[in-house]
């Protein structure tokens, strides 16, 4: 299982490989396109071949533990943040995310929870919108 | 006489109130972060690239350099504390500086790491100023082919000196420059990677992968191993070292900021390696050796002011040649280029008041840091109560929100989830995203350096050995090369014969 890297940029790499010969090379003294991604492709195929060989123990490979669900969530709910910002702006998807990551991810109290999500979403709002200018989506604020 | 010329200019620049307060909020921040662990310099420069683009560009670099060196600072208070490390190159600092926190003398273990890091920091920089114009002035006769020698050695000694695994390091900066070659080719125009995604036309930019890989997957890395609260038994009280510790600790601290700042200047050799080989040097030199890892002081204020030194003269490659020497410069390379400045040997005539701004911010930094670091250490400790969810929820959103308002643009978002998955993947299986993001900015200084060494040629790819400098550049890497391969070899012996003989021991 530890050469799963490995194998992974190995693919990778020959994709690229084909993928650069595809945009055509030139000559070294006129190059193509092609002709750099394809060095590099050629690279990255060598030393994963190396990495291959010379991994012998997934010792620096850590496992995964049954705190990955967490980041499973942290990441869904990450993502939701983003289709909501599209939509609605920043201050309440901004909101439930805080109170998300802090009370189903941190485990802190509701009140702490409260207390902090709408303290940091109000800076947030502060430092982006009315210090930067940055236009956020128009949403509900 | 042109050097104190510079050294004024440069002050004039810093003296500035804005620049002023840009230092002392960079060193401010870098002390914070140093000390909490789990959000680290390179996450925190990340997050805050798109910021540092409102500012003026010597004002950006100035507050990233504190922050870079001010993290040096930060890093020993959770080492000695708690024997947490606030960052890798505060590792060493652990071996001592925990043990004498044990024994009661936390606080002459803050002070003299504090007066280590001043002094160590101080030295580096005179140094930078002194040795930085003449290597610039030397450089200017560099062209395409000796610059694209000098890239690939540096990431090869980086993926060399700065990893546990060399082909994973140079896998990923192979994965670095393919991707900096996403986009329209730089003579012909013809997209290459883009696979029909307009947003991929202009080429990725730096700013998604650095706070996806870096400051995403870093948070991503830390919600895992969710640690109980952290428990501070150790009062803190009386700062000063005694004066027998100073004496015990003066040498070290001296040799450990030559050999950093010595080390510095290899790509690859910032903090961490410069923080072990000060240790090592002086458990060597020490009369009673078996004191080290119970106490002994010299053997952390040696690898204090050594990592100190080493992140400043860190600077000197990127200031002089235009080269990053590890993951947190090219971070700073980044923010440079992205305001249109691309640092290089003609960076101190062209643009004096950086060239020479962040240099002489750095002499006031440390004067900051010494004195955030000494009196007003408490206020450091208590942010060690901080909890960590606070922390990444407030990070996390800080990255997704600071990536929008970069080009008010939804994709990068995206992007930055991406990568910041990708680069909690990476961590999980070895792979440092540091030669990644590395490569990814030399990419296309690399690219052109090779097209246009190959136009002065004629298609001749024997330019790269004949020309003198290029070719001794290209010796040292192969020297590099063979010596990594011998070793490996002569490891893997050792390691069977290790297994052939006994099976109890470890390591």
């Amino acid at each position: 299982m530890h050469r799963i890297g490995g194998a992974i940029t190995l693919v990778l790499g020959i994709l690229a490989l084909v993928y650069s010969y595809t945009l055509s090379l030139g000559s070294l003294s006129n190059p193509a396109p092609g002709l750099w991604p394809f060095v590099i492709s050629g690279v990255i195929v060598g030393c994963s071949i190396m990495l291959l060989i010379t991994e012998r123990d997934g010792r620096d490979h850590e496992r995964f533990t049954s705190g990955v669900r967490r980041i499973i969530f942290g990441v869904i709910s990450l993502s939701i943040f983003i289709m909501l910002f599209e939509w609605f702006g920043f201050a309440i998807p901004g909101l439930l995310t805080f109170v998300f990551w802090l009370r189903f991810i941190g485990n802190e109290s509701w009140r702490s929870t409260l207390t902090i999500s709408v303290l940091a979403t109000a800076a947030f709002y502060v430092v982006f919108v009315l210090l930067l200018g940055v236009p956020f989506p128009r949403g509900v604020f | 006489v042109d050097i104190v010329q510079g050294v004024a200019s440069g002050f004039s620049v810093v003296l500035d109130p804005w620049n002023l307060f840009y230092v002392f909020l960079g060193v401010l921040i870098g002390t914070a972060i140093g000390t909490l662990p789990g959000l680290g310099p390179t996450a925190t420069i990340a997050l805050l690239l798109p910021l540092t683009f409102e500012l003026p560009p010597e004002t950006a670099i100035i507050m990233l350099a504190g922050i870079y060196y001010g993290s040096m600072y930060g890093g020993r208070i959770p080492s000695i504390l708690l024997s947490l490390p606030g960052d890798a190159a505060a590792v060493v600092t652990v071996f001592d500086g925990y043990p004498m926190a044990r024994q009661g003398r936390a606080g002459p273990a803050l002070g003299i790491t504090a007066i280590g890091s001043f002094i160590g920091g101080t030295i580096s920089v005179i140094g930078l100023t002194l040795f930085a114009p003449v290597l610039a002035r030397w450089a200017v006769n560099f062209g395409p082919p000796e610059y694209l020698a000098l890239t690939v050695v540096a990431l090869l000694l980086i993926a060399y000196l700065g990893s546990k695994s060399v082909w994973k390091s140079l896998v990923l900066a192979g994965f670095g420059l393919l991707l900096a070659s996403v986009g329209q080719d730089p003579i012909t125009g013809t997209s290459r990677f883009t696979f029909g995604v307009t947003e991929f036309l202009d080429g990725i930019s730096f700013v998604p992968i650095a706070m996806g890989l870096f400051g995403v997957g870093e948070i991503l890395y830390n919600l895992e191993q969710r640690e109980g609260m952290t428990l501070l038994t150790s009062r803190v009280t009386n700062l000063w070292p005694s004066l027998r510790d100073w004496v015990q600790a003066r040498g070290s601290i001296f040799r450990g900021a030559g050999l950093g700042f010595l080390i510095g200047i290899l790509p690859g050799g910032g903090g961490v390696v410069s923080s072990l080989v000060s240790y090592g040097v002086e458990k060597r030199l020490a009369r009673e050796p078996e004191r080290f890892g119970k106490g002994a002081i010299e053997g952390l204020s040696g690898p204090e002011a050594a990592d100190n030194a080493s992140s400043t003269s860190a600077f000197i490659p990127l200031l002089t040649l235009g080269i990053p020497s590890n993951v947190v410069l090219a971070l700073i390379f980044g923010a440079l280029l992205l305001q249109g400045i691309t640092p290089g040997p003609l960076l101190v005539d062209e643009n004096p008041e950086i060239f020479w701004g962040v240099i002489a911010s750095m002499y006031l930094g440390n004067i900051f840091l010494i004195l955030l670091n000494l009196p007003l250490i408490g206020i450091f400790v208590q942010l060690l109560r901080i909890r960590g969810s606070i922390l990444a929820s407030v990070a996390v959103m800080l990255t997704l929100v600071g990536v929008f308002s970069f080009q008010n643009s939804v994709f990068d978002m995206w992007l930055v989830l991406i990568f910041g998955v990708l680069g909690y993947l990476m961590r999980k299986r070895g792979f440092e995203p540091g030669p990644l993001v590395l490569a990814f900015v030399l990419g296309p200084i690399m690219e052109s350096a090779f097209r246009r060494s190959m136009l002065i040629s004629g298609g001749d790819p024997s330019i790269f050995i004949t020309r003198p400098i290029s070719g001794s550049i290209l010796a040292i890497a192969l020297v590099v090369i063979a010596f990594s391969v011998f070793q490996f070899f002569r490891k893997r012996r050792s390691n069977e014969e290790r297994e052939g003989s006994s099976s109890t021991e470890n390591n």
